[in-house]
C-alpha cells in the first residue's frame, strides 16, 4: 500500500481502515524466510550493502551465486552500473572520472585495481603529487579527463595480447577506442610539453638577463654538473603547479638582486609567446613565508635522473605512433612506477663531491640545496637556450 | 506518546519524536494525526521492534540525514554504540535490515548494510557463501566463466 493514497484526513475511521490494511498486506519479517537467503535480499538493500564496498570486493560478490551476479551486471540492471561507480569513487582514488566511451563502470573499476596484470601499483602519494589526468576534448566539445597511466596499460595489454597467439576477446572490443583515445591523450601530452618547455625557457632566460646568475661560468665550466644537469628531466606536469614553483623561484632569490623594479623593467629581446607571460608576476613582494624557503626542490615534480634509468620509451614502443617531442627535451616518464622514488631524491652535495668535482662549498647552499638545485637548473636551461634552437 | 503494536500483538508506547525516526511512521502519523489506537506493525516481530525502539531512542537527536547527504558518509566508521548495536546473530541482522527498510529508518539501515558488508569484506567467493549460507548456483562452466569474466578475483 503506497501512503501517499492515503487522504491527508484526520478521522479514526481513516486510521482503523489503514490498520487493517496493514494487516491484511503484511506477512512478519522472520529470518531465515522460507527461500534461500539470496533470493531474499531486495535489490534496494543489496545496492545498500554494495555501497560499502570496494571494487574488488563487489568482484568477488559478483562469483557468489547467480543472483549476485545479475544484480551487479549493468546489462541486466542498468542500474547496477552506479554500484560501480559508486564503489570507484568512495574506495579508489579515481574520483570524478568517467569510463572512456564504450567501457562499462564495471570493467572501468576492474581495470583501475591495477593487480600484477598491469605490472605497476598506484600509490596515493603519487597521485596526489603528479595530476594523472591528462584533458581531452570529447566529441560535443565536451573535455573528458583521462588517466594516462590506465591508457598506456591498456596499450601494452594489448600489445601483449597480440603477440600472443589466443588474443582474450574482451581486448577486442576495447581496442580500436583505446588506441585512439591514447593517440588523443599522447598528442595532447607532447603538446603540454612543449607549452611547459616554453615557460621554463622565459624564465630562465628572464635570470639570464638580469645577470643575476653571476656566477654562471662556474656551472658552466664543472664538467660534473653539467653531467648532472644534462640528465634533469622535466616533468610536463610542472605547469600544473607553475605559480609556485615561481613563488620558490622568488625565494630563493629574493635575497638577492632580484626587486620588483627590475622585473618591471624588464623587456624580453627575443620573440615570445604570449601565454608564456602570463604567469610571468610582473610585481611582487619579497618572501614572506620562511616556510616557503625550505620546501624541498623535490617537492616540485623536475625529475632528476640517473645514468642507470633508461629513458622512457615513446608510449608506444612499435612505433605505430611516432614520438616526435621537441629536440630539447628529454623523454618523460609518464608512469609513476617504482623507479620514481629513486630518482625523485634531491640532489645531495655529496653526490657531487663524491664524483671528484671541484669543492662546491663555496656556493651559497642550505642543508636541503634549495638555492643550488635552482641555480644548477636555470644554468643548465640557459645553456640549452644559448646551444639549440628555440621553440618557435 | 505513540503505541505500536508488534507482529504478536505486543504493545510498545514510545515519544513521538523516537517514532519519527521511522519515516513510515512520521509519514503516517501526520496523515492521521495522533490516535489513542496502537500502530500495528505487523512485519516486525517484538524482539526486532524492542532493537529497533533501542536504536531510535539512542539517537533520537540525531540530525536527519537526507538521501543526498548520506552518500557522502558512507565510509565513516561505525561507533562504538552502533558496533555493539550491531553484536547480534546473523539472522537478527537480517531482521534488522529488513525491518530498517520497512520501516524506513535510513541511519539504521546504512548501519545493518555497513556491518554486513565488512563481513563480506576480503573473502572469496566461497568464504561468502560459507558465513552467508548461500548455495552455489552456478554450473562449474558458469562458475568458470564468472570466475574469467571478475579476474581480479583470483589475483587476490
Amino acid at each position: 500500500m503506497d501512503l501517499d493514497d492515503v487522504s491527508k484526513t484526520h478521522h479514526p475511521e481513516d486510521f482503523v481502515q489503514m490498520v487493517k490494511l496493514l494487516e491484511f498486506l503484511s506477512d512478519p519479517i522472520i529470518y531465515p524466510p522460507k527461500g534461500k537467503m539470496q533470493d531474499n535480499i531486495s535489490f534496494e538493500v543489496f545496492v545498500n550493502i554494495c555501497d560499502h564496498l570496494p571494487p574488488q570486493d563487489l568482484l568477488m560478490l559478483s562469483c557468489v551465486c547467480k543472483n549476485f551476479a545479475n544484480m551487479l551486471d549493468a546489462d541486466i540492471f542498468a542500474i547496477s552500473s552506479e554500484i560501480w561507480k559508486s564503489s570507484r569513487e568512495h574506495f579508489t582514488v579515481f574520483k570524478d572520472m568517467d569510463p572512456p566511451k564504450g567501457m562499462s563502470q564495471k570493467r572501468f573499476a576492474q581495470l583501475l585495481n591495477f593487480g600484477k596484470e598491469y605490472e605497476f601499483q598506484i600509490d596515493k602519494s603519487i597521485i596526489d603529487g603528479i595530476p594523472p589526468l591528462v584533458p581531452c576534448p570529447d566529441d560535443g566539445g565536451k573535455t573528458q579527463y583521462y588517466w594516462l597511466p590506465h591508457v598506456t596499460s591498456v596499450q601494452r595489454k594489448l600489445q601483449t595480447e597480440s603477440n600472443s597467439n589466443e588474443p582474450k576477446p574482451e581486448v577486442g572490443h576495447l581496442n580500436e577506442e583505446n588506441i585512439e583515445r591514447h593517440l588523443l591523450v599522447t598528442q595532447y601530452w607532447k603538446e603540454q610539453v612543449v607549452h611547459q618547455q616554453n615557460k621554463v625557457q622565459t624564465i630562465v632566460r628572464e635570470f639570464y638577463e638580469k645577470k643575476i646568475l653571476n656566477t654562471s661560468d662556474i656551472f658552466t665550466n664543472n664538467p660534473v654538473i653539467k653531467n648532472i644537469m644534462g640528465k634533469i628531466l622535466i616533468n610536463p606536469f610542472v605547469e600544473q603547479d607553475f605559480k609556485s614553483f615561481i613563488e620558490e623561484l622568488k625565494t630563493v632569490y629574493g635575497h638577492s638582486t632580484m626587486d620588483a623594479k627590475s622585473s618591471k623593467d624588464f623587456k624580453p629581446n627575443r620573440p615570445q609567446r604570449k601565454n608564456s607571460m602570463k604567469t610571468y608576476p610582473s610585481d611582487y613582494e619579497p618572501i614572506k613565508k620562511e616556510k616557503e624557503a625550505s620546501v624541498p626542490f623535490s617537492k616540485y615534480p623536475f625529475d632528476h635522473g640517473t645514468p642507470t634509468i633508461k629513458p622512457m620509451p615513446p608510449i608506444i614502443p612499435n612505433g605505430q605512433f611516432m614520438d616526435t617531442s621537441g629536440s630539447q627535451m628529454k623523454p618523460i616518464n609518464p608512469i609513476p612506477g617504482p623507479q620514481m622514488n629513486s630518482i625523485r631524491k634531491p640532489m645531495q652535495s655529496s653526490q657531487i663531491n663524491s664524483a671528484n668535482a671541484p669543492p662546491v662549498a663555496n656556493f651559497p647552499m642550505d642543508p636541503i640545496n634549495t638555492p643550488i638545485t635552482n641555480l644548477q637548473m636555470a644554468n643548465l636551461q640557459m645553456n640549452q637556450i644559448n646551444h639549440m634552437p628555440l621553440v618557435p | 506518546k505513540v503505541k505500536l503494536t508488534s507482529s504478536e500483538g505486543t504493545e510498545f508506547i514510545i515519544d513521538r519524536k523516537v517514532a519519527e525516526k521511522s519515516v513510515l511512521l512520521k509519514n503516517m502519523l501526520e496523515d492521521v494525526g495522533e490516535s489513542d489506537m496502537a500502530i500495528p506493525l505487523p512485519n516486525v516481530t517484538g524482539p526486532i521492534l524492542n532493537k529497533v525502539i533501542d536504536y531510535c531512542t539512542h539517537h533520537q537527536d540525531d540530525p536527519f540525514v537526507s538521501q543526498e547527504d548520506d552518500s557522502k558518509k558512507v565510509s565513516d566508521d561505525i561507533d562504538d554504540w552502533d558496533a555493539e548495536f550491531c553484536k547480534v546473530d546473523q539472522g537478527t541482522l537480517f531482521e534488522l535490515i529488513l525491518s530498517a527498510n520497512y520501516l524506513d529508518i535510513k541511519p539504521l539501515l546504512d548501519l545493518t548494510c555497513k556491518t554486513v558488508a565488512n563481513m563480506i569484506k576480503g573473502k572469496t567467493p566461497d568464504e561468502i557463501r560459507k558465513t552467508f549460507n548461500i548455495i552455489n548456483d552456478f554450473t562449474p562452466e558458469e562458475e568458470e566463466h564468472v570466475r574469467k569474466e571478475n579476474e581480479w578475483c583470483e589475483e587476490r
